[in-house]
């Protein structure tokens, strides 16, 4: 094969790894300025050859329309007619995310460098950072589930090391061990599908097109059928554990142990995204079980929901975030789950920056608050915290989708995605209704945030003290704010960019990677307006973006077919005007001194208050998970306990017993006289050579 | 059939070799008893020259007759004086020696049985078809042509070049790994044999297992 | 040609091999039991060489030589034993070096 410039995409792998390596063996010993440079250069190198691919894969005319491009590595296992290469898939949706991973990345190891400036162990700090960068690439760029599996434990691996990162705090250790063990139930799934997938005589290998490819024509004859809803359904158990969805997203709450950058990258931008990358990636996969598909929907949009409602009452200004996260992957679930994988990676990608927004304005304000999380003692920091705050406005109005901001456009084609779903679907309208209310929910709790912590008065001293933080701090806050209010307009709805004549360009990108695939016979994506272009054969006439917009717009027209503008009008209205209600309720709850002025609202409030106590204890999902699962679990181990004394004690020292009895009797035989011995194999030469005979004879 | 030539040499030389043998273990001197080897290891010598293993007749004199019963003289010469009897051959019983002739006719009936059943073959007689495919099977292999009159008289002269042939050729590995056994019996020989440090011999009475 | 039956042979390795196997276990003298077991080595080699020439298998001379061979190593390596075992416990009987407890 020759070489193709894409090759290149290797090197942003190896580049944050070197970095491991450096930092991780002679950080120690290197000054902490050289540190600070090493650190984000190799991810920014990474970001560059990001860039570079983009710009190659973009105008190489062999992969016009989303061709994927596999550079082959090396091959990392051989056993049989099993074959691991590790190899790296190259395509829109590969490129998508590794422009996500490694520009917030870079982003936020800018910033890290302030916000660890005292802390004394950085060059390990950044050692564990650079490796979540190498790994998170192979998790995104793995052309195959055993190799993306690699990255995927990798992060995991990172994830634990920072989470604890403050080793000498015992919750921090704790969190690590929790997130670490709630992973691996979701690995332990994905392992299973991986097998399954492998046994299965229909999925000749476990490269990704080749699933892909195999589930295309698998479907053909299997569509929904069990073995294909099993398959999903433990893929997305794996998805459930990375990116913290109902049942298993408790850890990340918790993960917030971690220092504030790693919030911001590995539990808000990238790691926990890596479950909505996999389902796009599997795309066809999921596209032909239906049920499976509905499964994650429904999971998604649970989870939106109720983690939403555990975040309007949270104190911690960390976990207000955490729960607002897992909130928005179930959005991301939601879309993936009705079909709009793309939507979903869209989302991922606004989300990344304005959620890592959020968690760096966060930790700003953490810095600036002398450590201190608690939104109670906050207040009233607009003034000694400009940049974060504005920064930090900007972002609570993405995620809470007021129009012109990134969040907006990208929750909107989920809601939009979602009621074509349900126009299809009819049970699936509930889906939307909750999404649309679960919208509300977001914006009161983000702004109830922005309220408490930045606007009224300073509640304690320490929040009169605030400083704003260094420039290495808000520079990359600025940088982030413009990405969070901009990153939106890369894909425009199509009620709006029709008409202006203007095309979007994310979803062209992206729709050859990560579309429904559709069987023929059962047109089920149609509702949500996906063309049923094969993966390989794209949508007809798109050649280069920009370049052909008058073409793309009628594809478009074909697509608008299915969507009426009226309708796409109203709902995006629907969701301005949700997200608006919410912030309007957060400003009255939050901001209104005199409640007598509004006895019904206070007390409707009162009644609330109920809810809000529950909420603040998060539904007592930790409570119930001590109680129907540790605490069951620790009888269990009790019983065990005695079972294990008993018996199986029992049987091992009464087996050892038994061997102790034999072998004194037989130990007589064991003279240390060599005569004997030789007497003993001569005796059992003659027997064998006897055996032998009468065997022969007897035959 | 009348007694040929071949039958009463190999008689002679059979029967002193299993006297030798016999000798071997019941006479007093372990020099003696060497001696006595050195005798049956030479009688298996002519017996091999009687099968026309020349090659293998002159290594079985110079290295089991020669070599190794020098090193076995010179191991008994280092432990005993010259005509000493062997201090732990009193303790041996009647009744052990009984059973051990006991156990030595069980042992001659089994091997002997098993070379009858594994059948017998007869250079005068053609193989039978039964154990032609037994047979034929590794003369094709050893052999490039099939086995005449002329190759089996050739086989019989030209003995040791054949033998080095496929000491070289088919059996090169096996041959080469042999030198490698040998010096690793070398150096494991010089290393069980070498004296023990000083201090630890003070201690441990010249404990040679190291 | 010989008319000397194969029989014969592979007799007489029968007969020299039991002796040495005898030997092996009534001696008690290591130098003694080494020489039986070369006595039983010699006779094996007898019956290679013996099926070499009656079933014109040239292989049966190879394996005998190979046999000398490793015999020459284990005497080797025995008569070092020997030595070592006679310098711990000044005296020649196997039944001496026997650590093992009453």
């Amino acid at each position: 094969m020759e070489m193709n410039l894409l090759d290149l995409v290797g090197l942003a792998i190896a580049f944050p790894l070197l970095g491991t390596l450096i930092l991780g063996l002679f950080g120690r010993f290197m000054p902490r300025i050289a540190v600070s440079i090493i650190a984000p250069a190799t991810v920014g190198l990474s970001f560059i050859i990001g860039l570079i691919t983009l710009f190659v894969y973009r105008t190489d005319s062999a992969l016009i329309g989303g061709q994927p491009y596999v550079s082959y590595l090396f091959t990392w296992i051989q056993s049989g007619d099993f074959t691991a290469n590790f190899s790296l898939l190259i395509d829109p949706l590969s490129i998508t995310m590794m422009l996500i991973v490694t520009g917030v990345s870079f982003i936020i190891h800018v910033y890290s460098i302030g916000y660890m400036a005292h802390d004394k162990d950085h060059a390990r700090f950044f050692a564990y950072l650079n490796l979540f960068v190498g790994a998170m690439l192979i998790l995104v760029l793995a052309s195959s589930l055993p190799v993306m599996f690699i990255g995927w434990e990798g992060v995991g691996l990172c994830s634990y090391l920072l989470i604890g990162f403050w080793y000498e705090k015992a919750s921090a250790n704790i969190a690590g061990m929790k997130a670490f063990v709630v992973n691996r139930i979701g690995d332990f799934g994905v392992l299973i599908a991986m097998f399954m997938l492998f046994a299965s005589e229909n999925f000749v290998s476990l490269e990704f097109l080749d699933i892909n490819g195999a589930a295309r024509i698998f479907g053909e004859t299997n569509y929904n059928s069990p073995f294909i809803i099993a398959v999903c359904l433990f893929l997305f158990l794996g998805a459930t554990g990375k990116s913290a969805q109902i049942p298993l997203y408790i850890w990340l709450p918790d993960a917030m142990e971690g220092p504030t950058p790693v919030s911001a990258l590995i539990h808000a931008a990238t790691m926990v995204t890596a479950g909505v990358y996999m389902l796009a990636r599997l795309n066809v996969l999921f596209s032909i079980a239906p049920t499976a598909m509905l499964v994650v929907a429904v999971i998604g949009c649970a989870t939106a929901f109720f983690a939403a409602t555990i975040a309007l009452s949270q104190v911690d200004i960390k976990r207000v975030l955490a729960y607002s996260t897992v909130s928005q992957l179930g959005y991301m679930f939601l879309a993936c789950g009705v079909g709009a994988f793309w939507v979903g990676i869209f989302h991922l990608m606004t989300h990344a920056f304005f959620k890592a927004l959020l968690f760096l304005g966060a930790g700003s304000v953490i810095h600036g608050m002398s450590d201190d999380q608690d939104i109670r003692n906050m207040g009233g920091l607009a003034k000694r915290m400009p940049v974060t705050y504005w920064t930090f406005l900007v972002a609570a109005l993405a995620i809470a989708g007021v129009p012109f901001f990134s969040g907006f456009f990208s929750k909107d084609e989920i809601l939009a995605s979602t009621f074509w779903f349900g126009a299809e679907f009819p049970s699936g309208k509930i889906l939307y209704v909750i999404a649309l209310i679960t919208a509300f929910m977001t914006a009161f709790y983000m702004f109830r945030l922005v309220i408490r912590t930045f606007l009224g008065k300073p509640v304690t001293e320490k929040a009169k003290k605030a400083h704003e933080s260094p420039r290495v701090m808000t520079i990359p806050l600025i940088i982030l704010a413009v990405l969070a209010f901009v990153g939106g307009y890369v894909a425009l709805p199509h009620v709006i960019s029709g008409p202006l004549g203007y095309s979007n360009p994310l979803e062209q990108f992206l729709k050859p990677a990560a579309q429904t695939y559709q069987i023929s016979e059962h047109p089920v994506g149609e509702a949500y307006g996906v063309a049923s272009a094969e993966y390989v054969e794209t949508i007809e006439g798109v050649s280069v973006e920009g370049e052909d917009v008058i073409h793309e717009a009628a594809g478009h027209g074909e697509d608008e077919a299915h969507h009426p503008a009226d309708i796409s009008w109203y709902l995006i209205l629907a969701s301005i005007v949700f997200a608006g209600l919410g912030i309007w309720g957060a400003y009255l709850y939050f901001r209104m001194t005199d409640w007598a002025k509004l006895p019904a609202l206070s007390r409707l409030i009162r009644r609330l208050q109920i809810v809000n106590d529950w909420s603040l204890k998060k539904w007592f999902v930790d409570e119930l998970y001590q109680y129907t699962i540790v605490e069951p679990g620790k009888v269990l181990a009790q019983i065990s306990l005695i079972f294990d004394q008993v018996v199986v004690d029992g049987i091992v020292n009464g087996t050892a017993g038994f061997f102790a009895f034999v072998g004194d009797r037989i130990r007589r035989f064991q003279t240390g006289i060599v005569r004997e011995y030789a007497l003993g194999i001569l005796l059992g030469a003659v027997s064998v050579v006897i055996i032998v005979f009468i065997t022969r004879m007897v035959l | 059939m009348a007694i040929s030539f071949e039958i009463v040499f190999f008689g002679v030389f059979a029967g002193i070799a299993v006297i030798l043998a016999i000798m071997m273990l019941s006479v007093k001197s372990p020099v003696h008893a060497a001696l006595c080897l050195v005798g049956v290891m030479i009688m298996l010598a002519i017996l091999y020259l009687m099968l026309h293993a020349y090659f293998l007749s002159v290594v079985q004199i110079v290295v089991y007759a020669g070599a190794v019963m020098v090193l076995f003289l010179f191991v008994i010469m280092f432990f005993y004086s010259p005509g000493a009897s062997d201090p732990s051959r009193m303790s041996v019983h009647f009744t052990h020696i009984a059973g051990a002739i006991i156990l030595a006719v069980i042992l001659l009936a089994v091997i002997t049985g098993s070379f009858l059943l594994s059948g017998n073959v007869s250079l005068t007689e053609k193989p039978s078809a039964a154990q032609m495919t037994d047979i034929e099977k590794p003369i094709a292999e050893t052999s490039e042509a099939p086995l005449t009159e002329e190759t089996s008289r050739m086989i019989e002269k030209q003995n040791p070049q054949l033998v080095g042939r496929m000491l070289f050729t088919k059996y090169l590995l096996p041959f080469e790994l042999t030198s490698l056994l040998l010096l690793a019996a070398m150096v494991g020989a010089v290393v069980l044999a070498r004296r023990s440090p000083p201090a630890e011999a003070g201690s441990a009475g010249g404990d040679g297992n190291d | 040609m010989t008319d000397v039956p194969m029989f014969y042979y592979t007799t007489l390795a029968a007969l020299l091999f039991s002796i040495g196997a005898v030997g092996v276990i009534v001696k008690r003298n290591p130098i003694l039991i080494f020489m039986s077991i070369e006595l039983m080595l010699n006779a094996v080699n007898l019956s290679f060489i013996t099926y070499s020439r009656y079933l014109h298998f040239l292989e049966g001379q190879v394996y005998a030589f190979l046999l000398i061979t490793v015999a020459a190593a284990e005497v080797a390596v025995g008569l070092a034993i020997i030595v070592a075992l006679f310098r711990s416990k000044r005296e020649v009987d196997v039944d001496a070096a026997s650590l093992m407890k009453e």
